[in-house]
Order: structure tokens, then sequence, then C-alpha cells
């Protein structure tokens, strides 16, 4: 009992420190985006701000050209939901097939797939932007979002390695109790995989909502623009900077990505007990 | 058998595109619904080009957005054009302009810069504009003609220049005086100033200017080749100065370094911007900087400050004003006409210009220029008397930058950190630099 | 026969039909783009004027490129020294988090969040900020009564160890993954294993280890394969300074491609780039039959 309590007051003194040098950055940016701008780099070494500005927040929520932050928002959260939905469950679908059904060149199949991972994405968007011209997709999500229906590599890999995780088995009890091959993955795989489509969630939303690219070559109209194309806007080299502003439009940024991770990492906390097959 | 394994997997293709189009489909209409978009219940795909407003194109931030939106605005207001505005920060501005000009979707009108005009003009990129001043549709009466030389290329002009830039030399007078000193003119040599620098940290502990500022910059080195006779790119892939010159100013610079009066080379990589630059935190006595750049420093530091011409460069002239804003019709465009009406309200109509304000400096058109002039206060107005004391000393400047310019600058900085770094001596810097330069010219423009 | 022939036919079809969302992208989004990336690499293009054939001479060109291999050998060393030290980090990490604690969502959370600051601005300035001469870093060795004034960012020497650092604390990622792995590993395992008296050194190499083989696998593939991309860190961070020290592969490609107007040069860099990675993910796919233990054996 004793040894148990020491261990704890260990484990909490370890994973605090640990914890303290992982936040301090965030700190940082959120002290940064209460200071006036002058002060942020002036003052830069100290974490706690003089005198509280919330200035930066009401200045940068406004926008520019009469479009308010409150627009890219949106923008950013309808890209970032639609394309996770469809990414996740594509993908989902896509690693079954590579990872339970025999079919002819699949190791070629999957060769190519991970080569596609290999090439840099600075690299193909001038060939795409050209493709989703020639489709009339520019200045409109679509380019943001469709692609993701069609299962991305990282998620197929992803949900492969722990449906290889899952011995067959499984499949073929279910086989036996008359199960087709996609009633077993959507009753009995799926629900098991769980824990690898709830990351994919949660990776693929942030990854879409901070994609910063795409949506500066595919848009054009700044209704338009994504969170992540906006907030550089506060920030060009050749003239003045609102750092105070970026920084506060980027403590923001962080809140959906935030609540999605919080939201969904509960459902990583229990493990997952291999029995009770149903079908 | 085989066909029909075809038309199934066929059918479930067309069944996911549908699906997934679907989607999206009403995510886009979810935000054009909320955005008031005409066209309701139906997926828009609208082209920028096929539509029927005047696309135009900058770079900027904020500040820069809204008073042009506002010039925008009036324009509309004005004339019933409207516009489509698009608008980036420096280099997102450019990674979109170079993929949109690969596919030929470019906006009506776009605004240049020198560095780059000349790439875009010699692909085809940008239309002429002389036979719209001949026709009377770009009104250039009252703009004095050697103004326009800089968007001149090849005989042709490419871009009617609405702001300039000038390189000065920034000092904060109270650090300065404190330290018994006297603050710099316009007749301080470069030497002087060395002495300048390596005097004030002795007195002070303090640097006398920043490191990347005079690292990074290679238009510092322009002047300085300039005053002594020479000019940076040559006529044929080639640079148009003595290795001396290059030795000399890489020597100077690394004295100053290695006595401490400028911060350490290692130090560079933390400056982001000039908004941190060691001058604006106070750890700087003076700063070398594009004259745009003074608001922000005077803002940052909260007081009023000095400045003067690049050491060095008043005894014969190596000063130069550069143009830093083109505005150019981009030859895809289909609404020429239109565009070239835009620009030439841009120069000549009296609201605009109120609305600008000399915020991309003087207006070229003379009118224009005493119509802003009066209404002008600190720090725009300092700006503006700064550049009346360049013109003094200022010759006119050399032709827009070649193909491989920015492998060029890279290189220029790269052997400036060896020599500061110990790794490499200003002579063989020099050498070097010459050698990989030209090589990096020739294989741009062959 | 014919009746398995017709059963291997209906699982054919089956397959293709379940990955057919991932075949219609691939021949619609990447495949065409990926050829044309392919075409320029053959060309000279500056990105604006029409591309012109000039078979390998950009290729040809990199052996005579010096930067070329800088940022060959710049990569390699970030990736030796990134791949290794951010695993074992993370596993060690997601293994601290699986055990029984109070307030374990929240260490969880605080640890996830660095990665969610990646490529910001924000953590560019920072990290010049803690890394610099007057920085934190330098501070805490002056109280411990070191003595020091480099600028590790700045400096030579320590510049890219200041960017490894960074992408080993960015380690929130892969930390995620093994969390989930490890949830997934059957517990009545280990009560089994401890009713047999095992220690936990052996319950971690005899169950966790193998069971966790094929997360493992998956995120030393995903590593490498984004540790030879790297790009953000040295582009917002160093910009490929100082004296090219941190100059990454990705980021040559892009200096090339976008600031240079060399895109064909650009391409064909990015395709000895997707040379080398496949060389590196087709070795570790052919040794995991060694150590990657899949509960599904035959396929």
């Amino acid at each position: 009992m004793k040894r148990k309590a020491g261990s704890s007051v260990c484990f909490h003194f370890f994973a605090g420190i640990l914890a303290l040098i992982m936040l301090y950055p965030l700190l940082w940016m959120f002290s940064s985006s209460l200071k006036p701008t002058e002060q942020i780099f002036v003052d830069a070494a100290n974490l706690i701000p003089k005198e509280i500005h919330l200035e930066n927040y009401i200045k940068g929520w406004k926008g520019m050209g009469g479009i308010s932050f409150g627009t890219f928002f949106k923008n950013s959260f309808v890209v970032a939901l639609f394309a996770t939905i469809g990414s996740v469950a594509s993908s989902s679908i896509v690693a079954y097939g590579f990872s339970r059904i025999k079919f002819k060149y699949k190791n070629f199949w999957f060769a190519v797939m991970m080569g596609t991972m290999m090439l840099p994405e600075q690299i193909l968007i001038v060939p795409q932007y050209l493709m989703f011209k020639t489709m009339r997709w520019t200045n409109t999500f679509l380019p943001l979002i469709v692609p993701f229906f069609c299962a991305m590599p990282f998620f197929v890999f992803l949900n492969m390695q722990f449906l290889r995780g899952l011995p067959i088995e499984l499949d073929e009890a279910a086989m036996i109790d008359g199960c087709g091959k996609l009633g077993i993955y959507t009753s009995i795989l799926l629900p098991l995989t769980k824990s690898a489509i709830v990351t994919s969630v949660i990776f693929s939303f942030y990854w879409r909502w901070q994609d910063f690219l795409a949506p500066l070559i595919f848009l054009s109209e700044p209704r338009k623009y994504t969170f992540s194309v906006a907030i550089k806007m506060f920030t060009d080299p050749t003239v003045q900077s609102d750092w105070g502003a970026m920084f506060a439009m980027a403590v923001l940024s962080l809140i959906p990505v935030c609540l999605i991770f919080l939201f969904f990492q509960k459902y990583l906390v229990e493990g997952v007990a291999v029995s009770g097959l149903k079908c | 058998m085989k066909k029909r394994i075809w038309l199934a997997a066929a059918a479930v293709c067309l069944c996911m595109a549908g699906c997934s189009s679907q989607a999206a489909d009403q995510a886009t209409e979810q935000v054009q619904t909320e955005a008031k978009t005409t066209e309701q219940g139906e997926v828009v795909v609208q082209d920028s080009a096929s539509d029927n407003k005047l696309g135009i194109s900058w770079w900027g931030t904020q500040v820069v957005h809204e008073f042009t939106l506002e010039v925008c605005d009036k324009y509309t207001e004005e004339t019933g054009v409207e516009l489509e505005p698009v608008y980036a920060s420096w280099g997102d501005y450019w990674q979109k302009m170079n993929t949109l000009s690969a596919a030929g979707d470019l906006p009506d009108i776009m605004r240049q810069d020198y560095s780059v005009i000349m790439q875009y003009a010699s692909k085809g990129l940008l239309e002429p504009l002389d036979g719209y001043i001949e026709s009377g549709k770009l009104d250039m009466t009252n703009v004095d003609p050697i103004k326009l030389e800089g968007g001149r290329i090849d005989g042709k002009l490419y871009g009617i220049n609405v702001g300039s830039n000038a390189l000065c030399l920034v000092y904060d007078e109270e650090m300065i005086r404190e330290a018994g000193m006297e603050v710099p003119g316009p007749d301080m040599s470069w030497n002087d100033f060395e002495q300048f620098c390596i005097e004030f940290h002795d007195k002070t502990g303090k640097y006398g200017s920043t490191i990347s500022d005079i690292v990074d910059n290679i238009n510092l080195f322009e002047i300085i080749a300039r005053s002594q006779g020479g000019t940076l790119f040559g006529n044929d892939s080639n640079l148009g100065y003595e290795d001396a010159v290059l030795t000399e100013f890489y020597s100077s610079v690394q004295r100053m370094h290695d006595a401490g009066a400028l911060p350490s080379i290692d130090t560079k990589v933390q400056q982001t911007s000039v908004e941190d630059s060691p001058f604006s935190k106070g750890e700087a006595a003076t700063e070398i900087v594009w004259t745009d750049m003074y608001e922000t420093l005077v803002t940052v530091k909260g007081k009023e400050l000095g400045l003067t011409i690049i050491p060095g460069s008043g005894a014969s002239k190596g000063m130069y004003v550069k143009p830093s804003q083109f505005l150019s019709v981009t030859a895809t465009s289909d609404k020429k006409d239109e565009a070239v009406a835009f620009i030439d309200a841009w120069v000549n109509n009296k609201e605009i210009n109120n609305i600008i304000a000399g915020r991309r400096g003087v207006p070229i058109s003379s009118v224009m220029a005493e119509e802003v002039a009066g209404k002008l206060e600190d720090p725009g107005k300092r700006v503006f008397e700064y550049m009346d004391l360049v013109s003094e000393y200022a010759s006119p400047i050399d032709p827009p930058n070649p193909p491989g310019t920015s492998e060029v600058n890279a290189e220029y900085t790269k052997q400036f950190e060896m020599v500061l770094f110990g790794e490499s001596t200003p002579k063989k810097a020099a050498e070097t630099f010459r050698a990989n330069a030209e090589e990096a010219l020739k294989a741009a423009n062959k | 026969m014919t009746e398995r022939k017709r059963r291997k036919r209906k699982e054919n079809l089956l397959g293709y039909l379940v990955i057919s969302p991932w075949l219609i992208g691939l021949l619609i989004f990447t495949f065409l783009p990926m050829m044309y990336s392919l075409y320029l690499s053959f060309t000279n293009f500056d990105g604006i004027s029409t591309a012109k054939w000039i078979g390998l001479d950009n290729y040809k060109r990199m052996f005579q490129d010096e930067k070329f291999y800088q940022s060959l050998k710049v990569t390699f060393t970030y990736v030796a020294l990134l791949v290794p030290l951010r695993l074992a980090f993370a596993l060690l990490v997601a293994m601290l988090l699986c055990s029984k604690h109070k307030g374990i969502g929240i260490y969880r959370s605080v640890f996830y969040l660095p990665s969610l600051l990646g490529g910001s601005v924000a953590i560019a300035i920072m990290w010049g900020q803690l890394f610099g001469a007057d920085g934190a870093i330098n501070s805490i060795i002056r109280m411990l009564g070191g003595d020091v004034t480099i600028s590790w960012i700045g400096n030579t020497k320590t510049a890219l160890l200041v960017l490894v650092i960074l992408g080993v604390w960015q380690f929130g990622a892969s930390m995620l993954i093994f969390i989930a792995g490890l949830k997934q590993v059957p517990v009545t395992y280990y009560e089994a294993a401890t009713l047999d008296g095992a220690s936990g050194f052996q319950k971690f190499r005899c169950i966790t280890l193998p069971m966790l083989s094929p997360v493992i696998f998956f995120n030393l593939i995903m590593q490498i394969i984004n540790a030879f991309k790297a790009f953000n860190e040295s582009y917002i961070i160093t910009k490929g300074g100082p004296l090219d020290k941190t100059l990454f592969y990705a980021l040559y490609i892009y200096k090339q491609s976008f600031e240079y107007f060399n895109m064909g040069y650009g391409s064909a860099l990015a395709w000895v780039l997707l040379l080398i990675i496949a060389v590196f993910a087709i070795f570790i796919f052919k040794s995991s039959d060694n150590w990657v233990y899949y509960e599904t054996k035959g396929d």
C-alpha cells in the first residue's frame, strides 16, 4: 500500500515536470496574445504580461475587408468536418480490403499506395491546380473535401495495422455463424478497431483544420478562405505585422482542435477485450 | 463474367463518387447560403476568370488589405465596375501567383515587384502598356517619364510604378547622444560607419547596428558597388563590380562583427521580422532597412527616429529609388481595357489618392502628389522628406533583376555567413560568390 | 476446381470493390498529378513559361550540385537522430500513461498539445527565444554553473540538433497511436502472465512488444517517411541556415521550385526523394517478417 502511494507521487512528479515543459509554448503564445504588439518581442522572455490587453482578440476577430474571423472559422469547420468524415470512413473500409480480403495484385496496389505518400505535397500542387481548374472546382471547397472521400493512405495503413493485430479466428468463427464478409467487417472488426478510428478522427480533423497550402492555392475569394490562410494575413515581411492579433487568433484556432481531442480521447480510455462473438 | 465484374465495380464507383460529391455539395451550399451568394441550392463552381468581375491581386498585411479594399469599393462606387480582389502575404502571394500563371489563370490586374517583374514579363505574362498611353486610355501627362522607367523591360513598359522605396539607415538619436557621439549624416563614409559602430560598442557595450539586415540584404552591397562606379549585375549573366570591392565590404563587416560591434552571426536566425530586431529591442543604435519599414520601427520603439542615406553612398550617387509596387495588366486578361482604366484611376483619381494617402509612397502624378502632400503627418511625412533627400544622392536604378536573382541572393548571404563564421576569408568568399552567381545566372538564362 | 475458381473470382471482385474508393481517388486525384510531375522532371520548367524537354539533364545536374549532397547529408542525419529518439520517447510516455493514475486524461492532452502547434510561426519565434544566446536554455545552464554564450539555434554545430529536439518534443502524435495500440492488447494476456509470476520487464518483452509490433512498425514507417519529407521546421525557423546546416531535402526542393523558379529540377529532386524513401520502406517491410507479429498469420 505504501509502495503504491510512493509510486503515485513519483509518477505525478515526473509527469508534472514533463507537462510543464510541454505546456510552455502554449502559455507563451497565450501570454503574447495578451500583450500589445510592440511589447511582444521586447518582453518576449516574460511569461506573465505586465497588463492584460484584450484588444488583440477584438481587433483580430474583426478580420479584414469586412469579413470577420467568424466566416473563416465556419469555412475551416465545414472543410475539416466533411473531410474527416470522408477520410475516416473510406480509409477504414479500404483497410479492411487490404488486410482481410485476398485479391489479385494486392501487394502491388499496396506498394502504390505507400508510394503516393512519399512525394512531397509541394511538388504536386501545380498539376493538381490545373486539374481542378479543368473540373471547374477551383474557388470551391470541393478540392478540399472530395479527395478525402477516397481514403487517405496514412489512415488506411493505420487501420490495417490494427486489423492485422486481431486474430483471424474471429472472422472464421463469424463465418461459421453465417456472417458475410461485409458483415464481419461491420459487426465484428469495426467495433474492435475503435481506437484506430478514434485516432484517425483526431488526426484528420487537426490536419484538415491547419491545412494551409491547398486552401491557399485552390480558393481565391477571400470570403472562402479558411482560418489558417486568413491568420497568415497578419504578418508580412515587407510591411508592419500585427503580431498581437495573429497570436490571439492562433490561440482561438486551437480551441476546436483541442475540443475534438478532449471529446474523442475519452474513447481511448478502456482497453479492448477480445471476446464475445456476436453477429 | 468478367464484364459483369467491371460493371459492378463501375456501379460502385459511381455510387461512391455520387455520395461523396453530394456531401461536399452540401458543404459548399451551406457556406454559399451563409455568405449570401445568389446561386442557392446549386453547386457553385464559378471560375474567377470567367466571372464578369475585374480580378485584382496584391500582397501585404491587414492594413494594406483594408485600404486597398477601400480603394476598390470607391472605384466600384464611381464607375460601377465590380472588382474581385485576391490578397495574401508576400510569400503566399507569389506561391499562389506562380501556380495561377502556370494555369493561365492570373487575375486581370496584379501587383508586381521589381525583383519578379522581369521573370513575368520575359515569359509574356504581362501586357505592354505603351499602346494604352499613346491612345490616351492611360493618362500619364502629369507623370515625370523617369518615374516610369523602372517598369520598362527591353524597351516596353510592363508595369506602372505606384510606390517607391529606398534603403535607409535608421538611427536612435537618443541612444547615440547618450553615448556622447554624433548622429550619422549623408556625408558619412562606410569606413566612418565602421568606426562609428565600433566606438559606440566600446562606449556602451551595445551594438552599432544589426546583423541580419546587413548579411541578408544584397541591395546594400549593390549600393556600395554603385558608389564605386560598378553595378551588381553586369550585362551578360555576369556581375558588374571589381572583386576587391566585395572583399573590402566583407572584411569591413567582419571587423565590426569580430569587434562585437554587431550581434554575433549566431543570432541571425533569431530575428524573424523587423519587430524583433536588436534595434527594435533597444540593443542596437542603427538598422539598415527599406523606407517602408520606418513606420513600423517608429511604432515599435514608440519614439521618433532619425533616418539618413546609406553610409558611403553620398559622394558618388550610389543610392537609388526603387519602384516598389507596380500595377500590371496580365496578358491572359480578357478585360484589358477595364484593367487599364483602373490603373488610370489609381494614378489620377483624386478621391482614390486621398484614400491611399501616400501609404504606398509619393504619388507619381505631380498633381496628386501636391494633393496628398499637405495632408500628411509624421512618421509618413518624415519618409516623404527622406525621399527628397535621397533624390539628391541618387542616380537612376539599374535594370530589373535578371532571372536567377534569388539564387544569387542566397549565395551572397551564404558566402557572407562563411566569412563571419570564420570558415572562409573575405577574398575567397568574394571569388566563390562570383563564380557561383555567374553560373546560376547562366543556368537561369539558358 | 471450378468451384474454387469461382470463389476466388468472387473474392477478387469483393477486394476491388472494397478498395475502390481509394482506387478511384488514385486515378483521379493522385495519378495524373504524379505523372505530370514525373514529366516535369525531364524538362526545363520555370513554373511560368512552357516546359522544355531536356531528357535526363536534371538528374545529371544533381551529381554536380553541392547543395543536393548537403541537403541529403542534413536529412539523413535528421532522420537517423529523430526517428529512434522520438519513437522511444513516445513509447515510454505512452506506457506511462496507460498505468492507472488520477488525471491521466489531463496529462495525455497536455503531452499531445505540442504536436498541434507544429508548423506555426509562434513556435519559430519561441524556439529562437529558448535556444538563443540569451535564451532560457542558456540561463538554466548558467544557473547550474556552466558558462555559455552561444546561440544554439544559430550555431553551425548545434542548429540541426535544436531542430531534432523540437521534433522529439512533438512526440504527441506517435504517442497517441501507441496508446491506441496498447489499449488493443487484451487485458487477459497480462492477467495470465501475472498469474504465471512474470516480472514487469518480462511482460513488456513477451507481451507488450510482440502485440504492439504492428503499431511500432506503422509508426516507424510513417516517421521515416515524414522525417525525410520534413519541411516546416527548417522553413519556418532556420530557413535552412546557418550555412545550409539545416537545409532539409524538402526545403531544397521547395527553394528550387518556388524561389529559384526551377520547377523541373525541383520535380526531379522530388522523384529522387521518393526513390530514397522507397528503398528504406522496402528494406523495413522485408525485415518486418522477422520482428512484426501479426495475429493473422498467413497473409
